[in-house]
């Protein structure tokens, strides 16, 4: 217990230093680099004249902001899936989640785009929050006729098949000038993001993890199996219902502002699970929402970086880092 | 008659709009072992099932105390019931007192942070059931045995008033079959907690329960106290071949008639050796003759004849001189019942 406790402690401060340097690099490290002393003065003017000001305050910090609260967001939306499906790797890419979202945030697009109008942050969350909760509705049409969870997640896979198809099916008939944008918004990037975006991020992101912390009770008692929770007083119909709405709201979220972002779901939770050396739901949502945070700022500072000034999408650097983690901890798994 | 805690009236459980046990009646009292036994697929889980709340009955209403089941909130029904299953437990990451722990749950508050006195009782419940041994290892890396008696902690963490448990001995070795069972009868008599099960091995239901409740072909067939096994219905009750039963298992008579301690009339034969009455109460065939069974008794305060020593012991050797004087005992019982 008392070691447990040390753990925990420990591994918060950790991820809390590491989140930090991740904040700092991200703003110094660039094809502009920008002194700390310099980065300080900047942030406590909250912006400045001069380029470097107005890189970090305009480009970098509405930016990483943006993929700290996304990546957390992804991380715990993956952890509340997992939870929903009693499955390590379930997660909203693995079950074609992103891909719905990304479907209908596309058509929303093109249908304004070849108006000549542009959409607010609400309209697309609202878009990628429907395009989650078809996917979703999909799967447990399919979950309630199939009761294996390796089919459950291979018939995932093929929703976001079918998602995607689509989707490049809309982007390959749509105007020209529009197909730039939405390829790079549908591999997924977190460049681009504004302040008011931000915010609005923000708000959604952080009014989902409450919503899910406070569901950490009702989730521990559900990670022990239906028939236990039930025993334990919790109301399974509304709890489940719960946990979909908040796990798509959350991946919806990502999707409408960078796209559809892979394994970010599965290898953070995981990675957090062997960290904390727990699976308790109380530890879990903030651990994770932090290790996505770390998880995405680390990949973006890459994607950013090492192929400069050519900027690589998110999803690629967060698959070459990801895939490896979810294979090591299956591998790692079976032999316990 | 002592308080009930869980009865059921005209109850019918099913799945969908197909009933598997129709016209369910019984009662259970606080600190009563009621077994459920029958064939596979007889319903018993299905029964289990509906009194946990995780089936709707199809008729007829479950009552815990005076109030309906189906009226009791969640977190008070948690309070009250709790259950034992054959559902597989996922506990990832977690070690053992952190399972038993979650028993607590219906009494934590929004986020489920046990508080000092939810802390005592985890560890009192654990000792309870010898596991605190084991409070710190991984629920994962145990064995069944181990794991069954970390469940029953659990269980018994809630603090319920009813226990249900579905083949709570399915998975055991014999030793922990035994360790389970006892462990089991004498939390509920200390702790007048009233237990539901449903187990398979016959010998251990009727050493275990006070009373037994029959399920065979889509009804309740018989509930009552252990001695209604006889190997005779146990082949009914299974639908097995006459005789196959004592072919296997040996007659009837060396382990299958068991002394039932708690009955209001034990210890009825002070003069007889045990192994040689066993219940002989119950099932005397000699009973009805009255002064000629050919044994000496007097009769207790109940009005019950209490045998000093008995002509005819329950021995194999003695069957034919029994049944020799079958037609007399059939007249007397006959008249005695009135038919």
């Amino acid at each position: 217990m008392q070691a447990q406790k040390k753990r925990t402690t420990g591994a918060f401060l950790l991820l809390f230093a590491l989140l930090l340097a991740l904040l700092a690099a991200n703003l110094t490290i660039g094809s502009v680099r920008v002194s700390l002393p310099e980065l300080i003065f900047v942030l406590r003017a909250r912006g400045g004249v001069s380029t470097a000001a107005r890189i970090v305050w305009t480009l970098r910090l509405p930016r990483l902001l943006a993929a700290a609260l996304l990546g957390g967001a992804l991380a715990v939306s993956g952890f509340l899936l997992q939870t929903f499906f009693a499955n390590p790797i379930a997660g909203p890419f693995v079950l074609g989640i992103s891909s719905g979202a990304k479907l209908t945030v596309a058509l929303t697009l093109i249908a304004a785009l070849s108006r000549g109008r542009v959409l607010g942050s609400g309209a697309l969350i609202g878009a990628a929050f429907l395009g989650s909760m078809l996917a979703m509705g999909f799967i447990l049409l399919l979950s309630a006729r199939i009761k294996r969870m390796s089919l459950l997640v291979v018939c995932g896979v093929m929703i976001g098949y079918i998602g995607s198809a689509v989707t490049e099916f809309a982007v390959t008939f749509a105007d020209d000038q529009n197909i730039v944008n939405l390829h790079n918004w549908s591999m997924g990037s977190f460049s681009g993001i504004t302040w008011a975006n931000v915010y609005v991020i923000a708000w959604v992101v952080l009014a989902g993890i409450t919503l899910s912390f406070l569901l950490s009770k009702p989730m521990a008692a559900y990670q022990l199996g239906e028939g236990y929770a039930q025993n334990l007083g919790v109301n399974l119909r509304r709890f489940r219902l719960e946990l979909i709405l908040l796990s798509s709201l959350l991946s919806a979220c990502v999707t409408a502002f960078a796209g559809p972002i892979s394994f970010v779901g599965v290898a953070a939770p995981h990675l957090m699970k062997s960290l904390f050396k727990t699976a308790r739901p109380l530890v879990m949502v903030p651990a994770c929402f932090l290790g996505g945070a770390v998880f995405c700022l680390f990949c973006d500072l890459l994607a950013r970086t090492v192929f400069a000034p050519t900027e690589l999408s998110i999803s690629s650097v967060t698959a070459v880092f990801g895939a490896p983690v979810v294979i090591w901890m299956l591998l790692r798994r079976r032999g316990d | 008659m002592e308080k009930i805690i869980l009865h059921t009236a005209d109850l019918t459980v099913g799945y969908g709009a197909s009933p598997v046990v129709r016209d369910i009646a019984f009662s259970v009292a606080p600190g009563e072992i009621l077994t459920l036994i029958g064939p596979n697929g007889a319903g018993k889980s299905t029964l289990l099932k509906t009194l946990a709340r995780q089936l709707s009955p199809l008729a007829g209403t479950v009552f815990l105390g005076e109030e309906a089941l189906s009226s009791l909130g969640e977190n008070a029904l948690a309070k009250r019931l709790s259950i034992l299953t054959t559902e597989r437990v996922r506990a990832e990451l977690m070690c053992c007192r952190e399972v038993v722990a979650t028993g607590r749950y219906p009494y934590t508050g929004r986020l489920g942070i046990l508080s000092k006195g939810d802390a005592q009782i985890v560890e009192e419940t654990m000792a309870l059931v010898h596991v605190t041994e084991l409070a710190g290892q991984r629920f994962s890396a145990l064995s069944d045995g181990q794991r069954q008696r970390v469940m029953l902690a659990r269980a018994l963490c809630q603090e319920p008033e009813v226990l249900l448990l579905d083949e709570p001995t399915s998975f055991l070795d014999v030793r922990y079959k035994l360790e389970f069972l006892t462990t089991l009868r004498a939390l509920a008599k200390a702790r007048r907690i009233a237990v539901v099960m449903s187990l398979h091995e016959l010998d251990c239901a009727a050493r275990v329960s006070d009373r037994l409740l029959c399920v065979r072909e889509g009804a309740v067939d018989r509930i009552g106290p252990p001695e209604i096994l006889t190997s005779a219905y146990i082949e009914t009750l299974y639908g097995m071949e006459k005789g196959s039963y004592n072919a296997f298992f040996g007659a009837a008579g060396d382990e299958r008639f068991f002394q039932n301690r708690a009955c209001p009339h034990f210890p009825c034969h002070e003069g007889v050796a045990e192994e040689d009455f066993n219940c002989l109460f119950c099932y005397c065939p000699l009973y009805a003759l009255g002064e000629s069974c050919g044994g000496s008794f007097h009769y207790t305060e109940g009005g019950v004849k209490s045998c000093v020593d008995c002509a005819l012991p329950h021995r194999r050797e003695n069957y034919e001189k029994i049944l020799a004087r079958w037609p007399e005992i059939k007249k007397l019982t006959e008249k005695k019942h009135g038919v």
